[in-house]
């Protein structure tokens, strides 16, 4: 009650004074909008705040993308309840939040809508307490934390900020404070982590919170930004259109997808089920899904009349977005997942796992995955991403191999957004271990325990080292790394830099191997030559004779070898 | 001496030498090569090499079962002799052939009312077949009638173990016998499904294991953890591959090092057309007495 005449009061009397002393939904949205604009002004240079000299990082991408999915959930939203707005839009970041600093940015702004909970405003201290949430949030999303990264950038300038919170403090003075300490903290992140030390960076996770909040503080201050950033468009899929001639049949249809907006004029938005449109599209095609998320119901289909599908769905709203694609067309982002689709059947197990190269992509569907999600390093897929997977295979138990440290949290994440079976996070950071686990799958069990174990067993004993053109000088583990030489790496420990790729790719080799390795499979880049592989080949015979050698044609990017030991 | 006859199809991979030396009769199978049908008659015929590099290839092979007629003609020859006969059939979870010998054998009780004529699912296969069958001659040597030896038959086949490991599963998965979906494709990168036959005669694959010299190390596991004395095990062991006969010699190796009291030598068959035709190139199986199958 006494909130509600505070807001009533505050609404009356907006003054300059009182706008710095309560903020709405509409600050809020702004604001926020403002923190991703400033975000994606800088991420290039937050990808670069990358502990190895790899052009791999990007925490900025990341971390843009996902708050940008937060403003594009809010996006024309015209409505000052502060509750709603920042649930709205943390709800965005949550189903977009990529890599793990976006996951953890998306927990800590959950944590802070959660703290607005039930107020259409928030005065300082209300604010305060919700960024302390945000901060206890974070935290309780990582199994682990670590400091020196975006947690310790986070609370120690929280706190700092929250301490000096009084009756009379002003959004202003909270902002300012938040940057002055964020700053430090970010400056002292070196001494907490000793990689980022020796990298000569400060924690890129950090940085990119940094910029989001001096964003929001420009636009607290009404000083110059460009709001009207763009949505990164997704990347477009490569199309060979010669796979479509004048004489060609329909064979496969259109995958067909729609964004439809339930409209009141139309029907009755609230009440309408998506069971409706399930129906409809069941007697016209197959891979279907509609779910509905507020007002909106969101559509895919597989159909050889898609205009029927756009019939149907205008008698009930209009489209936000439309998709009609031919599938007969080869999409290099989508080809074989829709070529050789069959018709849905709810089955007891299903796989879902992260890959980029076309090679590795194949052969982990060969293997048996069910659905591979195109990322990796260089493109960490969304909690959305995941969430989408999920649905299409829609098994009761459904297994993902991340295959990537930084994909973990974003898969656990959507598995806890998921609703409609059990997923299981087979917790594989690199593509050895998901490779060693995905070429150990088998469901005769029937049980989802015994089958979670045969996966962790497979990849406990492996280790991946990855060979990559370095792009500065860098010294790193005790390696002297300079600019264009090729370094070899395992986790996150620098093992090897030479010259020479091959001989990068032989040194790391023989820095991996011990007496009881048995296995090295190698997965060859898009950037490693044939005779390169049968050089190594040649190598580990003489050197090693008792260990069998597999190649396998990955075609991913930036690494010209991953070898997987075991 | 018990006079019945014990009989069996040709689909127990042991050597022709070896059913006559034990007076074991089989019936032969028969396949179908690029459209000319062959008889499965151990080898004898067409010898396993030049099946197996024919399947390589990319020669056509089929398999055809045992019909009613034939079954009955085979029968018959021993009935008209005045003998019984006890016949111990291919597993009922990979042919159907099981059905033919049944019918058969109603046919021919009307025609012999006098004869007793009793067929057994061995619910086995391969020389685990074989081995089922070399037991059974045992105990019909020390003395066991038909009944009593057809009711052990059925009391201990599940207690006969099948492992195999192959690393190429493209032609099971043509044939039927594993399915696709199971994701079991090996081959390739060195992956080497290992499989067994389960508590209904089926194949079914239990692991994937990387490479090769890891799953010979894997199936001798098989006999540590299932067969009877585990470590003492002092049965008989007996394996069957299709042209590999390097893998199959380095698991007989291991068996004979890890299993020093075992029953006699490791015996090595080639595994023959009609289960080959299945299996392809690549397989090595394993065949030992232990814990009753259970699933």
């Amino acid at each position: 009650m006494v909130n509600e005449i505070k807001d009533e009061l505050n609404n009356a009397v907006q003054t300059e004074a009182s706008a710095d002393k309560y903020i709405d939904g509409k600050m809020f949205a702004n604001m926020v909008r403002g923190g991703a604009a400033q975000l994606r002004a800088n991420a290039e240079e937050v990808n670069n705040l990358n502990v190895f000299p790899v052009p791999d990082g990007d925490t900025g991408d990341n971390m843009s993308m996902t708050i940008e999915s937060g403003a594009a959930a809010i996006a024309g939203v015209d409505n000052g309840d502060l509750a709603f707005v920042s649930a709205k839009f943390s709800q965005g970041m949550l189903l977009g939040a990529r890599g793990n600093s976006g996951v953890i940015l998306s927990q800590f702004f959950d944590g802070i809508s959660k703290g607005f909970e039930g107020r259409t405003s928030a005065d300082c201290e209300t604010f305060a307490a919700a960024l302390k949430n945000g901060v206890k949030q974070a935290y309780a999303s990582v199994m682990k934390p670590t400091e020196g990264t975006i947690l310790t950038v986070a609370r120690e300038s929280v706190e700092y900020a929250a301490s000096r919170v009084n009756e009379n403090s002003t959004f202003t003075e909270i902002f300012s404070d938040l940057m002055k300490e964020m700053y430090a903290s970010l400056e002292r992140t070196p001494e907490l982590l000793e990689q980022l030390k020796e990298a000569g960076v400060v924690d890129s996770g950090g940085a990119g919170l940094y910029y989001i909040i001096q964003g929001c503080s420009k636009v607290l201050l009404g000083e110059e930004i460009a709001m009207d950033f763009e949505l990164p468009a997704p990347k477009t899929a490569t199309i060979d259109f010669s796979s479509f001639g004048p004489d060609s049949e329909m064979t496969y249809g259109y995958c067909t997808e729609l964004l439809l907006q339930l409209q009141n004029s139309k029907c009755d938005v609230e009440a309408f089920d998506e069971n409706i449109v399930k129906d409809f599209l069941g007697t016209i095609g197959d891979s279907i899904v509609a779910f509905k998320t507020g007002s909106i119901i969101k559509i895919h289909v597989h159909t050889k009349t898609p205009e029927r599908v756009l019939e149907f769905c205008r008698q009930y709203g209009e489209f936000l977005t439309v998709k009609i694609e031919n599938m007969s067309v080869q999409h290099s982002s989508l080809s074989d997942e829709h070529s050789t689709k069959k018709p849905r059947k709810a089955k007891d197990f299903g796989t879902v796992a992260v890959a980029s190269g076309d090679g590795i992509e194949s052969l982990f569907r060969e293997l048996g995955v069910d659905y591979v999600v195109h990322g990796g390093q260089t493109q960490n897929p969304s909690a959305k991403d995941f969430l989408e997977a999920f649905e299409e295979v829609g098994a009761a138990h459904i297994f993902v191999f991340p295959n990537n440290g930084n994909i973990v949290m974003a898969a656990k994440q959507a598995a806890q957004l998921y609703e409609n079976g059990e997923i299981h996070v087979i917790e594989s950071k690199d593509l050895g271990m998901g490779y060693a686990a995905i070429s150990a799958m088998n469901f005769q069990s029937g049980d989802p325990e015994q089958i979670e174990e045969t996966f962790r067993e497979a990849m406990a004993m492996v280790s991946t080292g990855y060979i990559s053109p370095a792009i500065r000088d860098a010294e790193l583990d005790g390696v002297h790394i300079e600019s264009g030489d090729f370094i070899g790496f395992v986790g996150k420990e620098m093992k090897v830099s030479c010259k020479n790729m091959l001989e990068a790719a032989c040194e790391l080799l023989a820095k991996m191997l011990n007496e009881d390795t048995y296995l090295v499979t190698a997965f060859i880049g898009k950037d490693a030559a044939d005779d390169d592989a049968s050089a190594i080949e040649e190598w580990l015979a003489e050197n090693y004779p008792d260990v069998e050698f597999y190649t396998s044609d990955g075609g991913q990017d930036v690494y010209p070898f991953i070898f997987v030991v075991e | 001496m018990q006079d019945y006859v014990l009989s069996c199809c040709s689909t127990v991979d042991i050597s022709h030498e070896h059913l006559v030396a034990r007076n074991i009769s089989y019936i032969c199978f028969h396949f179908f090569m690029d459209g000319v049908e062959y008889i499965d008659d151990l080898g004898r015929s067409m010898p396993f090499n030049e099946f197996y590099a024919a399947m390589v290839n990319g020669a056509d092979t089929k398999t055809s079962q045992i019909s009613v007629g034939e079954y009955t003609k085979y029968f018959e020859k021993f009935l008209e002799q005045g003998k019984d006969i006890l016949h111990i059939s291919l597993s009922s979870g990979l042919s159907g052939s099981i059905q033919s010998a049944r019918n058969a054998a109603k046919a021919c009780a009307q025609k012999y009312p006098e004869r007793k004529i009793r067929i057994v699912d061995s619910l086995a296969a391969a020389s685990g077949y074989g081995l089922l069958m070399d037991k059974a001659a045992d105990l019909r040597d020390e003395g066991m009638g038909l009944d009593e030896l057809g009711d052990w038959v059925e009391a201990n086949r599940l207690k006969m173990h099948h492992w195999f490991f192959s690393s190429d599963l493209t032609f099971f998965v043509k044939g039927g016998r594993v399915s696709k979906t199971a994701g079991a494709i090996g081959g390739i990168l060195g992956i080497c499904p290992l499989l067994n036959v389960d508590v209904n005669g089926k194949l079914v694959p239990r692991e994937k294991v990387r490479p090769k010299k890891r799953v010979i190390n894997r199936i001798v596991e098989m006999i540590k953890q299932y067969a009877d004395d585990r470590l003492d095990y002092s049965g008989k062991c007996y394996i069957c591959h299709s042209a590999c006969p390097e893998d199959a010699q380095a698991v007989a190796d291991l068996v004979k090092a890890s299993f020093p009291k075992l029953d006699g030598d490791v015996l090595i068959n080639s595994i023959g057309t009609t289960i080959g035709s299945h299996t392809g190139p690549g397989t090595v199986a394993l065949f030992f007495w232990g814990d009753e199958r259970n699933n």
